[in-house]
């Protein structure tokens, strides 16, 4: 089976500096994968040029059959395929302020997948329920907690129905509780329902509790390039580069915690 | 030549028109007063048109009273009745100056900020320019400028002269308004949007103008505000707006105390309702 993301050998400079040297990286369909490392180890850049956000200088990229090259952003009109096969859930959201989240949500299915608004808004709400937070349809986002504010994120980046999915430091604003029921939710999205095609999903964590609970495979970033890979258990409880075991070592709040001293 | 002897007794009489009734009050203080200290007679003697009988009328008209000051109050006090419809005439021509004078402002405005923020590099170096220009000198000179300095070229009525002035200097500074407006509108919810697979153009009427008018929207208020008052310059071109006219009651009745505080309190009936909006539109997106 081809990948659904396939990073080859990224290399992508900023400010001077090569914040990925030669990142390779793929995601099947159904796949969890986990791209790990510290804070500035590159994570973000490497969601961001798979978003086509962001220029990279060497490599390749390939979404679904899509691919792209190495130089600047190419325009939005040439990324329409791109688009529609990814979505992106940023870190702290980034849900358009002046709009509640039911609107958040059917945006882009009215204004560019051209949807009814009524079946817009029907399928939006379904969106909304089954994260939870149907409820909170009407909120502005600025009245949505943390937690809400992430499941209506997702649910915008899934309501085009993309086959891929980034996801950008989910559990950032999340209490240990709620990692839990978004793990299960991610793997539900990967897994595909009712006779929905699987996803693939690539999220940039450092929660590394996060990432054995819930990720099928983890790659570790470290020095712009993946150091070790593997599925979960094998690279975080057997880690044998030194980078995975600062990783550990540096903890990831209250959930390390509590699950070293247990 | 002149016939030492009276051939028969005239008089002259100036005549004024109803409307002018103040001015001939002032006329005829200025010739009691010529009557009084002698500087009339000194006048009618140096041309050799004195005679006696002159000097009885002077005493009859000179001799009655003058109007007391308190009785000047009283009577522009009674005037604003009479002046009221033409204020109140002047007030709505000040209120459409500047509600058409703002609309050219906002339209322009956009045309100038998109061009700035959008455009390639030639049109922003124009429209950089233009601002520039028009913040840079004076409004009144502009206003000359567009009214007597291009007569030569195209002769514009007053009232358009004065809506293009007013508007294209305010454009300007709407521009300034509309580009920190779009500037402000984080970076992160345009690319939320690009992801989303909308174009730029949508990226801009969807995300980015609807969050850039919350950041304008009292600035532009505030402007509106600044806009009625600089209209009262607009009368250097003939236009009879309410400063114009206030300017014309005060001479007729010879204060400045009533037509002036009448005049404030149009200004302020217009522009207090502004900027309570205004506060009121900064108060509600501040605590978004």
């Amino acid at each position: 089976m081809t990948a659904l993301l396939a990073v080859h050998e990224l290399r992508l400079t900023y400010e001077a500096r090569d914040v990925l040297r030669a990142l390779t990286v793929e995601v099947k369909r159904g796949e969890v994968v986990a791209l790990m490392g510290l804070s500035g180890a590159g994570k973000t850049s490497a969601l961001r040029a798979a978003a086509a956000l962001q220029r990279f200088h060497a490599g390749r990229i390939v979404v679904d059959g899509f691919a792209l090259e190495p130089g600047p952003v190419p325009p939005e009109s040439r990324l329409r395929p791109l688009r529609r096969r990814v979505g992106l859930v940023f870190q702290g959201h980034a849900l358009f302020e002046h709009l509640t989240a039911l609107e958040n949500v059917t945006l882009a299915l009215t204004h560019v997948l051209r949807r009814r608004h009524e079946e817009a808004d029907e399928a939006a709400l379904q969106l909304l329920g089954s994260l939870g937070v149907g409820g909170r349809a009407g909120a502005l986002p600025r009245q949505l907690s943390g937690g809400e504010a992430q499941r209506v994120a997702i649910a915008r980046a899934l309501a085009p129905d993309p086959a891929l999915l980034l996801m950008d430091e989910p559990t950032a604003a999340l209490d240990p509780a709620r990692r839990g029921s978004l793990g299960r939710t991610l793997r539900r999205l990967a897994a595909g329902d009712g006779g929905r095609e699987g996803r693939g999903l690539l999220i940039a964590t450092h929660d590394t509790e996060f990432a054995r609970a819930h990720a099928d495979r983890v790659a570790v970033l470290a020095d712009g390039v993946v150091v070790e890979t593997g599925s979960a258990a094998d690279v975080l409880d057997r880690p044998s580069h030194p980078a995975t075991r600062a990783l550990l070592a540096d903890g990831d709040g209250p959930t390390a915690a509590q699950n070293s001293s247990s | 030549m002149i016939q030492p002897q009276a051939v028969a007794v005239g008089r002259y009489v100036g005549v004024l028109a109803n409307p002018d009734s103040a001015l001939r009050d002032s006329v005829d203080v200025v010739l009691r007063a010529a009557m009084r200290d002698g500087t009339l007679e000194r006048i009618f003697r140096l041309w050799n048109v004195w005679d006696p009988s002159q000097g009885d009328l002077f005493r009859r008209v000179a001799g009655t009273a003058l109007p007391e000051p308190t009785e000047a109050i009283a009577r522009s006090a009674s005037s604003v009745w009479a002046y009221l419809p033409s204020l109140g005439r002047a007030a709505a021509i000040t209120a459409l100056l500047s509600a058409l004078s703002m609309a050219v402002a906002v339209v322009v405005g956009l045309v100038v900020a998109s061009g700035r923020v959008y455009g390639p590099a030639p049109v922003r170096a124009v429209m950089t320019v233009y601002v520039e220009v028009v913040r840079g000198t004076p409004l009144l000179l502009q206003l000359f400028v567009l009214y007597y300095g291009l007569s030569g070229l195209v002769r514009l009525p007053a009232f358009l002269a004065a809506v293009l002035g007013l508007g294209l200097n305010y454009a300007a500074y709407e521009a300034e308004i509309y580009r920190a407006a779009l500037e402000a509108v984080s970076r992160t919810q345009l690319e939320a949007a690009r992801t989303l697979g909308f174009s730029e153009a949508q990226i801009l009427r969807l995300v980015r103008g609807p969050q850039a008018l919350r950041y304008a929207l009292a600035p532009m208020t505030n402007d509106f505000v600044a806009l009625l008052k600089d209209s009262s310059l607009v009368s250097v071109l003939t236009v009879v707006e309410l400063t114009k006219q206030t300017a014309i009651y005060a001479t007729n009745i010879g204060s400045w105390i009533v037509p002036g505080m009448l005049c404030a309190v149009v200004y302020l009936a217009m522009s207090l309702p502004l900027a309570r909006l205004a506060r009121g539109l900064e108060r509600r997106w501040s605590a978004a």
